[in-house]
């Protein structure tokens, strides 16, 4: 976290990614990948995500503006390595592996369907896939609806640097893998 | 569950399968993958067994069945199932070739063409099941069960085969923007077809022309060797392709 002041106002911006949920994780994914926005747009709407109205932004002096994107940035220094194999949350327990890591064929055909419908949206849905809810049967655990409740809970709930060994793995794993998959 | 490890252990049918899977019809690549392994496992891509493999093991299954990234190999054999014999493309009726043209694309009833039964005569001479005897829907089903290594060096045969009679009586083949002797006497004997396509012209005469011809191009031959009489078209088709063609070529050759 830092803290800026604009205007006589302090302002306490996230940048670490044990600060950011995975909701507002993927929101301001969503706004750095825009294509369409250009550099100075895209500040303005990430600084507004993180707290600072963009009426203010706008409106400040473009030395303070750019001293401000300087000082900010997302820092992926303290992102966890290891697996955190358990999640709880408002009492219930949700677990992603009993001995060792390792996803089947129907988590990833789930979490590459996701991906496909939102590329910048999909890190809810891919630990709401990996994280059962131990007091659930396997086949509760893949119905759709309790796949979208879980992923709505863990963008509430869940810092992003929990899912980050997750998302590393599925991006290291699979998309290096995608062109074994494409040949057969 | 067995997973094959080479061609050998594919079937026609599967491999006529997997020839058919397009990409685009599935959500995502694994899938298409896993449909791939069904069909060479004759299971169900919905089978537990899949959907509960695990990520690393599926990663060495994709590597023993690498061997379906390629062609099956260019090999066949001569007999099938004890009972079917290959009659060699030099034998070919000119029906069963017409047909061979147009079931390239239907591997099942491609290779249903070229096997048949056979006896031996008397004089100990091969006699081979004559192609309008049989039913080739049915005698394709009973190829499908046959390893895809028996049969598949024969496209590759037949097409180079294909290449040579092209080669050879190309000349047969014209159309009539050439001013082919062959097209002005079907046309001197069937003057109502002419005018029939003359009057159906709009923009592009020679593309027209070309499209019926190429429509109708081995009706016009055999109404052209059956002197326009239908009833004679069937003796006609049983009758050796290279005779056909030599007398054919003769006849135009020869301008008779």
């Amino acid at each position: 976290m830092i803290t800026v002041t604009l205007n006589e106002v302090d302002y306490q911006l996230k940048k670490n990614l044990n600060e950011f949920t995975i909701g507002e994780f993927e929101k301001l994914s969503s706004i750095i990948n825009n294509e369409s926005l250009d550099r100075i747009d895209r500040y303005i709407q990430i600084f507004a995500l993180l707290g600072i109205p963009s009426e203010i932004v706008e409106d400040l002096d473009s030395k303070v503006f750019f001293d401000l994107v300087s000082k900010w940035s997302v820092n992926e220094e303290l992102s966890e390595t290891e697996m955190q194999k358990e999640i709880e949350i408002n009492g219930r327990t949700y677990q992603s592996f009993d001995t060792e890591f390792n996803l089947n064929v129907k988590q990833i055909k789930l979490i590459e369907k996701y991906i496909k419908i939102d590329m910048s949206a999909y890190i809810g849905e891919l630990m709401a896939i990996i994280f059962k809810d131990t007091q659930l049967t396997s086949n509760e655990h893949f119905v759709d609806a309790h796949i979208k409740h879980k992923a709505k809970l863990f963008r509430e709930n869940v810092t992003v640097d929990i899912a980050m060994p997750y998302l590393n793995y599925f991006g290291g794993e699979i998309f290096n893998n995608v062109s074994v998959l494409g040949k057969i | 569950m067995h997973i094959p490890t080479n061609w050998d252990e594919i079937t026609l049918s599967q491999y006529l399968e997997l020839t058919q899977l397009n990409p685009d019809d599935y959500e995502s690549q694994i899938e298409f993958v896993i449909e791939k392994l069904a069909i060479i496992t004759n299971s169900s891509s919905q089978d537990e067994y899949w959907e509960m493999m695990s990520y690393t093991e599926l990663l060495k299954v994709l590597d023993s069945i690498s061997f379906i990234q390629s062609s099956p190999p260019n090999k066949y054999k001569n007999v099938l199932l004890g009972k079917y014999y290959f009659i060699g493309y030099n034998q070919l009726s000119l029906g069963s070739f017409i047909d061979l043209e147009y079931y390239i694309s239907d591997l099942s009833k491609f290779f249903s063409i070229v096997f048949r039964q056979k006896k031996q005569d008397e004089f100990d001479n091969d006699v081979f099941e004559p192609y309008s005897s049989y039913n080739l829907d049915k005698r394709s089903e009973i190829l499908l069960d046959v390893p895809i290594t028996h049969l598949f060096g024969l496209v590759n045969e037949y097409l180079k085969f294909r290449e040579s009679i092209f080669e050879q009586y190309g000349g047969l083949f014209a159309s009539s923007k050439n001013e082919d002797n062959f097209d002005e006497e079907f046309y001197k004997k069937h003057p109502e077809l002419k005018q029939r396509i003359e009057s159906d012209m709009k923009e592009d005469d020679s593309t027209k022309i070309e499209e019926q011809e190429n429509k109708w191009g081995w009706e016009r031959l055999l109404l052209h060797l059956a002197n326009n009489d239908i009833t004679k078209i069937d003796k006609i088709l049983d009758m050796q392709l290279y005779f056909v063609f030599n007398i054919v070529g003769m006849r135009k050759e020869l301008n008779l």
